[in-house]
Parts: C-alpha cells; structure tokens; sequence
C-alpha cells in the first residue's frame, strides 16, 4: 500500500513525454502542480469546481479537468500516467482549425477547449455531430465563442476523416 | 486549491482499506475514502470538508471489476461513469449516466461516488434501485452483500468506515425493456429537475424510479401499480401521477407543480416508448 504523509516531498510525474521531479503536498490538484511547480500555466484556473473547463489536460489521451485531480492520483510507479497540456501541441491540426475559424475571443479558455478538442479526436476521430456537442459541452466559453468552436472541431473531424480515407501518397 | 493538508493512502485490497480507515479514525484523523474525488476536491477548496486522510481506493481490483459470472453482471464502484457508459452491457444504465454531469467529468466521477456522495441526485442509483440488484460492502463486520433495495432509500445506508465494493444485476435485467429521461430547467448539463428511469420486468410488470422530485432518488409501489391498468398511456401516467409524493422539491430549477407536471408528461412518454416496442 502507498501511503503519503501531509507535507512537502518530490514525487515523479510524466508530463508532455518527460519525467519531471515535482514538489507536492498529496492535497495539491494537478492545476497546480502544473502551473507553480512546472511553468506550464497553459492549464487555467476557471471555476475551479470542474466545471468550465479551461483546466483540461489529457491524461492517457483522455481529457481530465486537472483540478478536480490530486496530483498525487497520477504518481504510481507501476502505472505510470502520461499527463499533456496545451504545451505539448505544436501545430497540431485543431490548432489550425481554431485559427482557421477564429474559434476564440479573450482566448482564457481556448487551452482547454483545445486540449477537449484534441482528446475528442484521438479518442472518436469518427464522432458524428452529436456526439462532438456531447464533447464539447463540458467546457465554457463566456465570450460565447461556441458556433466558432464548433465549426473548428467540426472542420477537423472531417478533414481527419478525409485523410484516413485517401490512400498516403508515395 | 486546497488549503488544508492530508495524508495520501492507496491500498491495494478492500481489507486493507477497511482497516487503514479504522486505524485512521482511531487515531482522529478523519479520513474519507476517496474514488473520482470531485465532491472531496471541490468541498475541500471550499472548506466545506476538513479530512485528515484520504483513502485512495482506485488500485483495488474488485473495485474496478466489469464483467458477467455466476449469471449476474458485476460492476465495480470505483469504474467512473464513462467507463460504464463505454462498456454499454446496461444500457439502462448507460443512458442515465450520460445525462449525469458533462462528458469529460463524467471520466472523473465513480459509480460508487454517485451512489455514496453527499450530492442527493445520486442518478445512477436508479436503475440498480429498479432491478433486482446486490450490493456487497465491505465493513468492520467484514463483507456483507444485501440486495441494493433493503440498504437503498434515496441513499445508502452505509456504517462508518463501510467501503461500497461492488454491485450486480441479474444477466437478464441487462436486455429487458428500459426507458431513462432527464429534464433540466437551467442548461443541458445541470442537476435533474426530474429524472426517470423505467424498467420493464420479465413479468411484464413496469417500475418506475425518480431523482429530483424531491431531490434524493424516490420510487413507489402505487405509482408502478397504477401504470398497469386499463386506458391510455396519457391517462394511466395522470392516474400513476396521483402516487407522486404529495411534496415535491421547490427551487431555483422548478416549482413543485411545475416537477409534477413535467413528470406525469415523463410517464406518458414513457409508457409510449415501452408499449411502441
């Protein structure tokens, strides 16, 4: 059995493909691991409640609201969890679409959008409408940007669809 | 984040979960045990919630069980929602889960959480409240499985430091004829104004549970009753409304007339849906 007292100690954990050594208290959330201890602020703070979102990071491909997680969950040597944030997208192709779309206004809670996006489609790259409104609701845009964000993550649903479905040019 | 501190505890079986709590409590640690951890988190940033220890039951197998033996269908209560849905084997319950909360939380929240949270919707409860469902604890006392409706009434009746393993349905529960609808009065993804689920039972007999009437989860013999007599699906679900309970919730998401109204509309589309089958 783990067991971790209260207090300050180093723990490992795996993020956007390093292992990094963090400092934590087992009461930290993973928001907070993220943005004081390792820098990457791209995970913000919203509701804080889990509600809106703009936390999301993806963790095993699938999108987590990371403060709702303790980080201490994801340290486990024998099962090690691959944590990602926004960092860890270089031009990936929702990116573009959210240019492409202008599928932002003040832009807070555009890393989370786009780290729901992401999971969306390496988890159901063959999710209809329906189901990306199912996705997509567990975010808040308060600049109301929704039809954007949707025409983005629409957009990159089909242009996905139609490059699996092309034979790969030699 | 959370302003106060705790230790962090991960055992690996429902035993050693049993005894770290006791051994915890004891000790004036008061410790919870933890699972999807949305209701601890956010309690505990709020400082609703002071706990000293938290249990982490997540690495215990039979916590995580998913599968079909002995002729009942097992389900563990520390699989998150999303897992549940996922899996598909009750559809029943698939579809009430997938009104509970939003996609990506749905992955954090445990069916065990849902059912033995302080949260009083507790959705997924209906459809093992409905069925002819077990559920096994583990305790001071040791395990003990009980079948779900005599530890179950709009929530459960759990001892302190009584962990909720597991539960089980018969394997033919699973294909039986089923309906689930949720209504909400702010947005798509908020607690019920009312939910339903219905189960159509191998004798032909329709049961009916409810979350948000009153808030906690209700059911009731007379309601199940009156739905099977004679007329229309529109007059026996007025007929069946009669069995509501004579006080309904009044807040911010509805008025108590209005949860009536909307539920005895619930009953007819229900009974259409069954009967059209």
């Amino acid at each position: 059995m783990q067991r971790i007292k209260p207090g300050r100690a180093e723990h490992l954990i795996t993020v956007n493909g390093e292992q990094r050594r963090v400092s934590l208290r087992p009461a930290d959330t993973l928001l907070y691991t993220l943005r004081d201890e390792l820098g990457l602020t791209g995970a913000k703070p919203g509701c804080e409640n889990g509600d809106c979102g703009a936390c999301t990071v993806l963790v095993d491909d699938v999108p987590m609201k990371s403060c709702l997680l303790l980080t201490m969950e994801l340290v486990d040597e024998s099962r090690p969890r691959q944590i990602e944030t926004v960092e860890a997208l270089d031009r990936a192709a929702v990116q573009e679409q959210f240019l492409r779309h202008w599928a932002f206004q003040c832009g807070y809670c555009t890393s989370g959008f786009l780290m729901l996006a992401e999971g969306l489609c390496r988890q159901r790259p063959d999710a209809d409408a329906s189901e990306m409104l199912d996705w997509m609701r567990s975010n808040i845009c308060r600049c109301t940007s929704y039809a954007e964000l949707i025409h983005a993550v629409a957009d990159t649903l089909q242009r996905s669809a139609r490059e699996g479905a092309e034979p790969a040019h030699p | 984040m959370i302003p106060v501190d705790f230790s962090y505890w991960r055992p690996d079986t429902a035993e050693e979960a049993v005894a770290t709590y006791q051994q915890l409590a004891d000790g004036g640690q008061h410790p919870v045990y933890y699972a999807g951890g949305t209701e601890i988190v956010t309690r505990s940033r709020l400082g609703q919630l002071s706990c000293g220890a938290v249990i982490d039951v997540k690495a215990i197998g039979e916590a995580r069980c998913l599968g079909r033996d002995g002729g009942r269908w097992h389900v563990g209560a520390a699989l998150s929602l999303a897992e549940l849905i996922h899996d598909g084997s009750w559809p029943l319950l698939a579809r009430v889960a997938e009104r509970i909360a939003d996609h990506t939380t749905r992955s954090h929240i445990t069916l065990g959480g849902n059912l033995a949270g302080t949260i009083a919707y507790r959705e997924a409860a209906l459809p093992f409240w409905l069925a002819d469902a077990d559920v096994t604890t583990v305790g001071r006392g040791g395990r003990r499985t009980a079948r779900f409706a005599d530890r179950f009434d709009g929530a459960l009746a759990l001892e302190p430091g009584e962990l909720l393993l597991a539960l089980s349905v018969p394997e033919g529960v699973l294909q039986q004829p089923s309906y689930a609808q949720k209504a909400t009065r702010l947005d798509y993804v908020d607690y019920p104004l009312v939910t339903l689920a219905a189960l159509h039972g191998a004798e032909g007999r329709l049961s009916v549970a409810w979350s948000g009437l009153k808030p906690a989860p209700t059911r009731s013999a007379e309601l199940d009753a009156a739905l099977m007599g004679p007329g229309s699906a529109a007059d026996r679900a007025r007929r069946a409304a009669r069995h509501l309970p004579p006080t309904l919730a009044q807040d911010l998401h509805g008025t108590a007339d209005y949860r009536r109204f909307v539920a005895t509309n619930m009953l007819a589309d229900a009974l259409s849906a069954l009967e059209a089958r």
